[in-house]
């Protein structure tokens, strides 16, 4: 079984707060980062289940953070979840290309995140 | 615990979890016996877990098994990995039923 | 006796009339007036929609007027019948049917999956999709492994298998498509509607277990299909008292027809009992309900999850199963789980959860209770035994070992009493009525983290392989899963260890109880007995009988409330000719055999 660990990944403090609240509230033990690269820093040597980034971030932004994540060892076979918004459609797909697995689409509810959470990680 | 493959003689022991991470090591693992084994044999009772990329790589062994003449056998199978298989639409006997 | 209700009574009703309408529908001669038989189906019809709208049963009602106006035009004006009007009743009568049963109508889906090659480098994992779809309602699945390569030739991490699918289910089809919303880029989703003959083709093919569905059913009383069960017994019983005489008495001729009917009967035998099998979440189901208002009354939050609700169990062993689980999940609820801000203290998630499981283990099924609450103390349980004088202060005992001890009559963890668990919710108790099912109580724990308790269940009460054994003139039966083997016992030997009752097997010591004293039989025991010994919970205990007569399959029969008092004995059986053996009870035996031991020493 995947380890409730999740690391996310949004320069908006309000937005990992309310991210990391809700996946604390359904058993999750949360790592928060700033950047893509904080990120890379706090997932190395982490036994991780899940990972929520943004994309439009400040140092390094989720596309480039997906792309490095999956040369780690750490995040290579991760379920890696982007926030994007309803306008950022070809974001997606350049997300996908880059290695994510999926998306949720800001602004959502609590429960439409646990359950996406739940459909990348069982 | 970290998937771990051990060979002795005709024999690779496979255990722990089975996963996408090891999946190369299982590979290699897989590559060797076939290489040195006049019967090949896979004892996958010590597996904790499976997942499609191991069921994968057993299901090439039985295919490289029979091309070259020595098929492969496996046992320990009918526990975890059988749950695997029928977790996933299969079951063990239709995944060792090799490339014919 | 209850007020019968009104609703239920209704649905049996509708259900004898829509049996009438199909039978209707099909005397109707196509180009004839329908005449009589167009009149019963109208009348039909009539007091469906009727009855339906006095019970609640709105939708029902409002399809079925459309059909009654239909046939009132053909009733009125004597029309010839058409082709398309048998039709019509006949998938009205379907669809009434599906209303009843609450159900919208399910459709059935053929789903091809080709997943892009690179989904698990993207971190999807398909076994996943292929749960969430079986989610969606009953569902099929088959593997396609034709395309994995050869060793030299693979991509580990690339997927090559691809699956097919069907999926009947009441949601729309954006459901399934939802199902596969991250990975439709380069993948290859076919959804469409299955054709009638494939469905029949795919039922035939399936291979993958279905989740518990309605199929079309017949209700038989539980009366009738004990009486089967029985029967099928004696048949059982006497087929191999069959085959054992005719294997003596060297008539090849009879040789293949008695092959066959033991191979025949053994199929009825395993028909029969799967009759009785029922799946488990019917069980699970009340422990929603359970878990919510008991969690409320003591303001902590609680999810219930449940793994395994297909699982099939004897429904004996399920309808006895009721009373230890709703003990086990209160004792979850009310001392388990801890509070919200005990559990935010403690680092843990504020909602606590409990996951109840069933999953089958050979020829046992295992249903688990596991929270993830406090976890049991063993310094607290061992303070409390030695407390209560039920070990003595210097007992090395493993932690193991110290679980076990809650299950002693008269341990009782909680500190106090409080109106969830109440009092004397001992664990003792669970551990009595499952073992009274044939089963056993295990349980595990880790401080802080949570506590598992597993029950492993027999799939089957009804029939059991058992240990055919003679005392006297009197038959007793042991259940072969408990037998580890048979000694001789010399008279001589009987004297020689001073008159305590150990034998020594293989090195072990291990004490033997007298059946003969035991159940007071009279008459003197041969010169060499044999020992059965018996394995029941890492105990050893070996019983003393006369003879050793084989191996017998048995029906059990369960014996009056006079005498389910008696610990010794389980239940009984009938024989071949119409003695009655009695069933050894093991937890009883070996009980009573340790006590012995104990104020030996």
């Amino acid at each position: 079984m995947a380890p409730k660990r999740a690391l996310i990944v949004d320069d908006s403090r309000s937005m990992r707060q309310m991210v990391s609240f809700t996946l604390k509230e359904a058993g999750f033990e949360v790592l928060e980062a700033e950047h893509g690269q904080d990120a890379l820093d706090k997932l190395r040597g982490q036994k991780l289940g899940v990972i929520v980034t943004d994309l439009n971030m400040p140092v390094m932004d989720g596309i480039n953070f997906i792309r490095k994540a999956r040369g780690t060892p750490e995040a290579r076979f991760l379920p890696i979840l982007i926030l994007t918004t309803e306008s950022q459609q070809e974001k997606k797909i350049e997300a996908k290309a880059a290695g994510a697995t999926g998306w949720i689409v800001k602004p959502f509810e609590p429960e439409k995140l646990i359950q996406t959470i739940q459909k990348v990680m069982g | 615990m970290d998937a771990q493959f051990q060979i002795r003689e005709d024999l690779l022991d496979v255990a722990g979890e089975l996963d996408l991470s090891c999946a190369e090591a299982f590979r290699d693992a897989l590559v060797e016996l076939l290489e040195k084994a006049a019967h090949p044999h896979v004892d996958v009772s010590g597996v904790e877990s499976c997942d499609l990329s191991g069921l994968q790589l057993l299901r090439a062994a039985v295919v490289s098994g029979e091309a070259q003449g020595t098929p492969v056998v496996v046992t320990g199978g009918d526990g975890v990995v059988d749950e695997a298989c029928r977790r996933l639409g299969s079951s063990l006997g239709e995944l060792l039923q090799g490339g014919r | 006796m209850p007020a019968p209700n009104p609703a239920e009574t209704f649905l049996v009703e509708a259900e004898d009339l829509l049996t009438q309408i199909e039978e209707s529908a099909l005397e109707l001669e196509v180009n004839q007036p329908g005449g009589e038989c167009v009149h019963r189906l109208f009348r039909a019809f009539h007091t469906i929609k009727g009855s339906g709208a006095m019970f609640g049963f709105e939708a029902v009602a409002e399809f079925t007027h459309g059909v009654e106006t239909t046939l009132d035009r053909y009733r009125t004006e004597n029309l010839p019948v058409t082709a398309e009007l048998v039709e019509t009743v006949l998938s009205a009568k379907d669809e009434i049917k599906r209303l009843l049963e609450g159900k919208p109508a399910a459709k059935e889906w053929a789903i091809g999956i080709r997943l892009h090659p690179d989904v698990l480098k993207n971190g999807t994992n398909p076994r996943l999709l292929l749960d969430e779809l079986a989610e969606l309602g009953e569902c099929q699945v088959r593997a396609h492994w034709d395309a994995v390569p050869a060793l030299a030739a693979i991509d580990v991490h690339s997927c090559y298998v691809h699956w097919d699918a069907r999926l009947r289910t009441e949601k729309a089809v954006e459901a399934i498509r939802d199902v596969f919303i991250f990975v439709e880029d380069g993948s290859e989703i076919r959804i469409g509607e299955a054709k009638a003959k494939e469905v029949a083709e795919s039922a035939r093919q399936v291979v993958t277990a279905k989740p518990a569905a309605a199929e079309s059913t017949v209700r038989v009383p539980a009366s009738k299909l004990d009486r089967l069960v029985n029967l099928v017994g004696e048949l059982v019983m006497n087929q191999s008292r069959l085959s054992q005489a005719t294997a003596g008495m060297g008539a090849p001729e009879l040789a293949a027809p008695v092959e066959e009917i033991e191979r025949l009967v053994g199929e009825l035998r395993e028909t029969v009992l799967g009759i009785r099998m029922m799946p488990i979440g019917v069980t699970f189901h009340r422990f929603k309900r359970l878990v919510h208002d008991l969690s409320a009354e003591l303001g902590k939050e609680i999810d219930l999850v449940t793994e395994g609700a297909e699982t099939e169990l004897d429904k004996t062993v399920l309808d006895q199963l009721g009373d230890p689980l709703v003990h086990l999940i209160r004792n979850s609820v009310d001392h388990g789980i801890e509070s919200g801000e005990q559990r935010r203290a403690a680092g843990k998630a504020g909602r606590g959860t409990i996951r109840l499981a069933a999953r089958h283990m050979g020829s046992n099924v295992v249903v688990t209770i596991e929270d993830d609450g406090r976890g049991l103390n063993p310094e607290a349980i061992r303070g409390k035994a030695i407390e209560r004088g039920l070990i003595g202060a210097e007992a090395a005992l493993s932690e193991r070992e110290i679980f076990q001890l809650i299950f002693l009559p008269g341990f009782s963890m909680a500190k106090e009493v409080t109106s969830v668990s109440g009092r004397g919710v001992g664990m003792d108790v669970v551990k009595r009525q499952v073992e009274a099912l044939r089963g056993s109580v295990n349980i595990a724990s880790t401080l802080g983290k949570g506590t598992v308790i597993s029950l492993t269940l027999p799939l089957t009460l009804a029939i059991i392989d058992g240990l055919l054994v003679e005392i006297g003139g009197d038959q007793f039966i042991a259940p072969m899963a408990v037998v580890t083997e048979n000694v001789e016992l010399h008279r001589g030997d009987r004297a020689k260890n001073n008159g305590r009752n150990v034998v020594a097997v293989r090195g072990e010591l291990i004490p033997y109880l007298y059946l003969r004293e035991l159940f007071s039989i009279e008459g003197e025991e041969p010169e060499i007995e044999k020992i059965v010994i018996v394995r029941h919970e890492e105990q050893r205990v070996g019983l003393v009988v006369d003879r050793v007569l084989g191996s017998h399959q048995t029906v059990i029969q369960s014996l009056g409330t006079f005498y389910r008092n008696i610990d010794m004995v389980s239940g009984a059986t009938i024989m071949g000719d119409g003695r009655v053996a009695l069933i050894l009870n093991m937890a009883g035996l070996v009980q009573l055999a340790s006590q012995r031991l104990r104020t030996e020493h």
